[in-house]
């Protein structure tokens, strides 16, 4: 058995399998879990309930609890309970359902493929409450804020609603944004609410109208409910009706800030124009907040710009015109701060026009400054040019256009005098540096500095050079210097703007005081004489040209110079020594009567003053003969001995103040000083109008010698030179400010002395003649 | 022709001998041509070797010499050489400049036939009333550019062509008192 077991068996097993899959053949093919619920496992029927059949197939089936189909009227219930939570939210009724409840209840929906119908239900549904809600607030009598309010809680339910909704009807949205493009059920409100917002038209316009008057309420300085507009702009936000809004908005707020400019521009002088700075800084504020609370940040650079061009652009030249020139008297600097902010804003931008401004007011107000009293020109420019300064620092940034233009407009007005500035200002510099000053050196220092500022400006510097050279030997001679050290400094400094070539004179001049000193201390004068000298020894080119007057020394003053000419001569063979008696100090001692005093005189002086040692009194002829000159210099020593402060002298005759020939001295016996010093001038410190023009005159010959050599040495290097050229190659070269037609007139003359000629044919053709 | 003549007798002399007028630039053209070098005399021995040298031995010659001169003023170039030629010759004795009277009737001898454009009497007015003092050879020389470069207007002056002073303050007169 065992064997044909196995082969039988064999057999059976593969017809056993031909009949499983005959079965499986036959079998109806279910899902598992659906349709009609049967299950069938492998080919095995159990329920068939067949004996014996050990070779069928087994099934197993299971039934589900519900039916295999829906009922009809599912879709039906289903909505209709929806629909009645729905309504319930709308009418702000209790829910009866649970929302949980409504929840499965759309799932159910959604599943069993009736989301599209349920979506399309909802949809007219929500868009009928929408509608009704707008034609409530259509039909409200409502104006201003309370309509704003309304309308306002009116969004706000609506949106609290599609929020439950929304809550309700979720799967429905998931299945919507998964398989179609339908908008979800938020959105979908939106869209209705836009939609109606759109169609009611005059309700939009009263919305929106409403709303900018609160707005402009608010500028006018109302004050409003700012959550409510602010509820209100978010809520056009979100249904993307923003720009429907904006667009009036700006209109609006342009119209406000013309009109409001227009208004406060009204009076056109400078406290106005000072008070609509700090009102446009006030206003850009304002709108900034504004934005920031209850706008919509896209809404901020039109509006800025808005502001900025209808309150400073449109109105920058009146503003300049109408206001500039009092800020700038009136040193206003919050007001200029303000001024440069506003006009730097980017939709501004009207800077230029600024520095136009200013360089206008510069030339205005300098030029009246330079027509002021002489004594006082310096230093108001000081002080000008230091207020300047100030503005430029703290109001203008120290931006370099700034600084460059109140450079050009100084240039331009200080100079409009040829040589005036510059006299007065090495004026005032020897009044700086003498002693008897308010301020200290360390004071003086920056001031000086200021004084430099100011040097730099003037085109004249040759003029400024003569002066200040003048005033500066008589400071070393008469040892008037305050500091040597300040001297020495600003030496330095002028060296540093001009060039060494500028203060080689000066230099001169100091290391001549030096060497003088030493040179004289090597002299040991002959004991026997009761004359006490003290000789300062000065090379010649370092120091301004002193009228050499011949006078007629007494003996005993004539062996003192000449027992120190002699020494130095000899020590320095080949220097020719020359005295200037206009130099001289003497001290002369006195006795009137029983007072005994020492007078400090010029040498003329002097020598007057010996002349009544041997004569009791003396007419002005006999002392000019005397003393060996008659020139002014003298009129001017006597009067000082006669009509100063210290009376040396009596004149017998009345007379005023001119000294006639005639006119007799005596000498004043009552002479009396608390000093025993008695100081009479003994050089005039104190510059005489003939002797600025002197300097001046001196001044213009100089340069016309400039021109001169500068034509002849140009000339002479170029060989032949077209008109145009020689004149731009001399002003090149010449450092003074100097006219075209003086140079024409020049070539001339030197045509004349024929150092150049003419070309034969080419009329402004010039030949350098050897 | 005897002898060194001061210059108005010889003047003189010639006109009745030879009919020149001295009231035109004939007796000019004869000295320039002749390289005269003093002015206002003609030097015998000067008139003599110049005569020599032209091949002039005939009265007759000299008078046809002297309009051929005439015509050949037409070139500029010539005119040129004999108008600054006048210079010299017209001037005081060692001066180096002609007063303004003298040269405006130099002027008006030479210049005016020659130069029809030029408004040469609102010049000669400048110079007499306005300027008055004496000219320069420079500016003598460079008046000859001036008359025929320059619109009878003005208009065309520029300053910066390097015309002597002179000639800029004349336009500006001109101009301020409305002559052109």
């Amino acid at each position: 058995m065992g064997v044909l077991l196995s082969q039988e068996r064999r057999e059976r097993k593969s017809r056993r399998e031909k009949k499983k899959e005959k079965e499986r053949g036959k079998m109806k093919k279910v899902p598992f879990g659906g349709g009609d619920g049967s299950i069938t496992l492998g080919s095995r029927n159990l329920a068939a309930g067949e004996k014996g059949e050990k070779k069928g197939s087994l099934k197993l089936s299971i039934k589900p609890f519900l039916s295999s189909s829906l009922p009809r009227d599912f879709e039906e219930k289903c909505w209709g309970k929806l629909n009645n939570a729905v309504e319930a939210v709308h009418t702000k009724r209790k829910v009866g359902t649970s929302l949980q409840e409504l929840y499965n209840l759309v799932q159910d929906l959604v599943v069993n493929k009736l989301g599209n119908n349920l979506y399309d239900k909802l949809e007219k549904v929500q868009g009928d409450r929408t509608a009704a809600v707008f034609k409530t607030l259509d039909g409200s009598n409502l104006k201003g804020r309370e309509f704003l309010s309304q309308f306002n809680s009116a969004w706000d339910t609506l949106c609290c609603e599609a929020a439950t909704i929304k809550n309700i009807f979720t799967s429905l949205d998931r299945s919507i944004k998964l398989t179609t493009t339908k908008r979800d059920v938020t959105d979908m409100s939106l869209f209705q609410f836009r939609v109606n917002l759109m169609s009611f038209t005059g309700l939009q316009h009263k919305l929106i109208d409403t709303v900018l008057q609160e707005i402009k309420a608010e500028r006018d300085g109302v004050a409003v409910n700012r959550l409510l507009l602010k509820q209100l702009t978010s809520m056009l936000q979100a249904v993307s009706f923003y720009t429907a809004f904006e667009a009036p908005f700006l209109t609006g707020s342009k119209q406000y800030y013309v009109a409001e400019s227009a208004k406060l521009l009204v009076l056109h002088d400078g406290p106005c124009i000072a008070r609509y700075l700090h009102l446009i800084s006030k206003r850009l504020e304002e709108e900034e907040n504004r934005v920031l609370t209850y706008l919509s940040q896209v809404t901020r650079k039109p509006l800025i710009t808005e502001v900025e061009r209808n309150l400073i652009a449109v109105h920058s030249v009146t503003i300049l015109t109408a206001g500039f020139s009092h800020l700038m008297s009136n040193m206003m600097l919050a007001e200029l701060t303000l001024l440069h902010q506003h006009f730097s804003l980017p939709s501004v931008q009207k800077l230029d026009l600024l520095r136009d401004s200013l360089g206008a007011y510069i030339k205005k107000t300098g030029i009246e400054i330079m027509n002021g009293a002489d004594t006082t020109i310096v230093q108001e420019l000081l002080k000008f040019k230091a207020n300047l300064d100030l503005v430029c620092s703290s109001c203008f940034s120290s931006q370099k256009e700034f600084t460059y233009t109140i450079r050009d407009s100084c240039e331009a007005f200080v100079n409009l005098n040829p040589s005036k500035p510059a006299q007065l200002l090495a004026k005032y510099i020897d009044t700086k540096m003498k002693p008897g000053g308010k301020e200290t050196e360390d004071e003086l220092e920056p001031h000086l500095d200021s004084c430099l500022d100011i040097f730099r400006m003037i085109q004249a510097k040759d003029v400024f050079e003569a002066f200040y050279n003048k005033d500066f030997a008589k400071r070393l001679l008469l040892a008037r210097s305050a500091s040597l050290d300040l001297e020495k400094s600003f030496i330095s400094k002028l060296k540093a703007a001009c060039g060494p070539s500028f203060t080689t004179k000066l230099e001169g001049m100091l290391k001549d005081m030096e060497v003088s000193k030493e040179v004289f201390s090597g002299y040991k004068p002959p004991t026997k004489s009761d004359i006490s000298l003290v000789v300062q020894i000065l090379t010649e080119s370092h120091w301004p040209t002193y009228q050499s007057t011949q006078i007629s020394l007494p003996p005993k003053m004539s062996e003192a110079l000449e027992g120190f000419k002699s020494y130095y001569l000899g020590k320095y063979s080949g220097r020719k020594l020359t005295w200037q008696p206009c130099l001289c100090t003497c001290t002369v001692k006195a006795t009137f009567g029983s007072t005994k005093k020492e007078l400090i005189v010029s040498l003329l002086q002097a020598l007057v003053l010996l002349l009544f040692n041997t004569e009791r009194e003396a007419s002005f002829s006999r002392i000019k003969e005397a003393v060996g000159t008659g020139d002014a210099d003298l009129t001017r020593s006597v009067q000082a001995l006669v009509f100063s402060q210290a009376r040396v002298l009596k004149r017998r005759n009345k007379g005023g103040k001119d000294i006639l020939d005639t006119d007799v001295f005596t000498v004043n016996e009552d002479f009396q000083h608390k000093h025993f010093r008695v100081k009479i001038n003994g050089m005039q410190m104190k510059e005489t109008a003939e002797e600025a023009k002197g300097t001046n005159d001196k001044v213009l010959t100089d340069r016309v010698h400039a021109v001169d050599a500068c034509l002849v040495r140009t000339m002479k290097s170029r060989k032949s030179l077209v008109h145009s050229e020689l004149i731009s190659s001399v002003f090149t070269q010449l450092k003074f400010p100097v006219e075209t037609a003086d140079i024409k007139k020049r070539i001339e003359i030197l045509i004349e002395r024929e150092y150049f000629r003419r070309d034969d044919e080419q009329q402004n053709l010039y030949h350098y003649v050897a | 022709m005897q002898g060194k003549l001061s210059g108005e007798e010889h003047k003189k002399k010639k006109k009745k001998d030879l009919a020149i007028s001295i009231d035109d630039d004939s007796l000019l053209l004869v000295a320039c041509r002749i390289q005269a070098s003093e002015p206002f005399k003609l030097g015998r021995s000067e008139f003599i070797n110049g005569m020599k040298s032209l091949g002039i031995d005939s009265v007759k010659k000299l008078k046809a010499e002297i309009s051929k001169w005439k015509s050949a003023l037409t070139d500029k170039r010539h005119f040129k050489y004999f108008y600054w030629f006048a210079f010299d010759w017209t001037r005081e004795e060692n001066a180096r400049v002609i007063q303004a009277e003298s040269a405006v009737e130099s002027w008006n001898v030479m210049l005016a036939p020659r130069c029809k454009s030029f408004p040469l009497a609102l010049w000669n007015e400048y110079v007499t009333t306005v300027h008055k003092k004496a000219i320069s050879k420079d500016a003598w020389k460079s008046l000859f550019d001036f008359i025929f470069s320059i619109a009878p207007d003005l208009s065309n002056y520029n300053e910066d062509e390097g015309w002597p002073v002179l000639m800029d303050e004349f336009v500006e007169w001109a101009k301020k008192e409305k002559r052109v």
